[in-house]
């Protein structure tokens, strides 16, 4: 068993509405494998202390560490690091932990060392945006450098910007609107005439609602509000639609 | 020597009697419908427009003038999470409608960066609303609304509108950004008005 060391948050992304991940700077972290766990001890000022395990999200890359939260709505740790917890806060970790099923990285070279694994989840874009960045693929598929491309191409995506989403986030809801993968059309913005793929466009908003805007002025392209009372879209903002004929 | 998680706390839920279906939170989630404004208070400018395009105007010299009160109001969202005990300083509404001469039965609240939303001008007297500049003790944040917003914590919290920059008066209500894509027009947390009929 390790033993419990001081560990800063330098780093935050926001993956969907309800999940980020927290990269910590953790002096003397003695590394870890892939599949092992940290516990985490949060000390409030009164003196309460409270204690949980996460997974780790990342490879050990010298002394920093990463676990991605998922928020539970009226929990008590998972707000704090998903909403609360800023740059430069601290907690304690103790490990690495968990050695019952660790994936050893590099080539395969016996039944024992299998070779590296990529898991696939739903939501694509997520799924690619962690593979870049754990460096194991680049998006050869045409979905996957259409995510990448958005992601580099906007230019307010920043670790400390959490207000928003990207375009992407919009292919399920609108999916319930239209037939047709909306986040692969071509909009021109009404506001400046610019023109990208709606995936490419910030969104704010949730969860009362989806707002994209125009990367070029800040416009707003479209607004789309999925309630018990009805669904709501409007794209005033949009002077025209290009969608891609299907190969 | 122990580590503090600076903001972090024991959750109390006990003996507290939320707006239904509402739950308790002690952080403060931002949501924002754009990207947050910067605002030079040098640019800051506050305007009344009466119905009859009359207008107030206050600078940011002159807003931090006027007198102001200390509100220490719930908040409740409509996304489900209320926050109790939030501690504000600001200039009351009342200060601001004073000496404006009106008859108009509804505000639109307008924001830099182009957010609205509408109250009824009922709701913004009678020390039931204020322009607020200071949050917690420290000047109010850009993703929380700084330099300044609207604070009328009797209603769900998007009708707070933050970044504010003026209130246009109107005859009748009409909808604003969020009650525009079938949110209620007027939200009362208490009895729940969260979306609108359709």
């Amino acid at each position: 068993m390790g033993s419990w060391y001081p560990a800063t948050l330098v780093a935050l992304r926001q993956e969907t509405w309800t999940a980020r991940t927290l990269r910590f700077d953790v002096p003397g972290w003695p590394g870890h494998l892939p599949g092992q766990h940290v516990d985490v001890r949060l000390t409030a000022e009164d003196g309460y202390v409270a204690r949980r395990s996460y997974s780790l999200s990342a490879p050990a890359d010298g002394e920093t560490i990463s676990m991605t939260v998922q928020l539970v709505e009226d929990g008590e740790v998972s707000p704090y690091l998903v909403e609360e917890m800023e740059l430069g806060d601290q907690l304690e970790v103790l490990g690495p932990v968990g050695g019952w099923f660790v994936w050893p990285p590099g080539p395969a070279a016996s039944p024992d060392r299998p070779g590296p694994v990529l898991l696939i989840g739903g939501g694509w874009s997520h799924a690619v945006r962690g593979a870049r960045d754990a460096d194991v693929g680049g998006g050869r598929s045409r979905p996957g450098e259409r995510a990448g491309r958005a992601f580099r191409s906007n230019r307010r995506m920043t670790v400390d910007d959490n207000t928003y989403l990207d375009g992407n986030a919009l292919a399920g809801p609108l999916g319930a609107v239209f037939a047709a993968d909306l986040t692969a059309a071509t909009g021109v913005c009404a506001g400046c005439g610019h023109e990208e793929v709606l995936a490419a466009a910030p969104v704010y908003g949730a969860p009362m609602g989806l707002v994209a805007r125009c990367n070029g002025c800040d416009m707003v392209l479209l607004r789309y509000a999925d309630l018990p009372t009805g669904q709501t879209l409007e794209m005033s903002g949009i002077a025209a639609l290009h969608l891609p004929s299907r190969a | 020597m122990a580590v503090i998680s600076r903001g972090f706390h024991r959750r109390h839920e006990a003996d507290i009697v939320l707006p239904p279906g509402q739950h308790l939170t002690t952080d403060f989630p931002v949501l924002s419908a754009g990207p947050t404004p910067h605002v030079s208070l040098e640019r800051w400018s506050f305007t009344i427009t009466t119905e009859a395009g009359e207008e107030r105007r206050w600078t940011w010299d002159e807003f931090l003038a006027l007198p102001t009160e200390e509100p220490a109001v719930d908040i409740h969202c409509v996304t489900s999470w209320s926050k109790l005990g939030t501690t504000w300083r600001g200039v009351s509404l009342d200060v601001l409608l004073g000496d404006v001469g009106t008859s108009a039965e509804a505000a639109m609240a307008h924001c830099y960066g182009g957010y609205t939303t509408n109250v009824p001008l009922v709701d913004l007297r009678g020390g039931k609303a204020w322009i607020v500049h200071t949050y917690d003790g420290k000047p109010l944040r850009p993703e929380h609304g700084g330099p300044a917003r609207l604070l009328v914590p009797h209603l769900y919290f998007w009708k707070s509108a933050k970044w504010i920059s003026g209130l246009q008066l109107l005859d009748h209500d009409a909808p604003g950004f969020w009650e525009s894509l079938g949110y209620h027009l007027y939200g009362d947390p208490w009895k729940e008005q969260r979306y609108r009929a359709q």
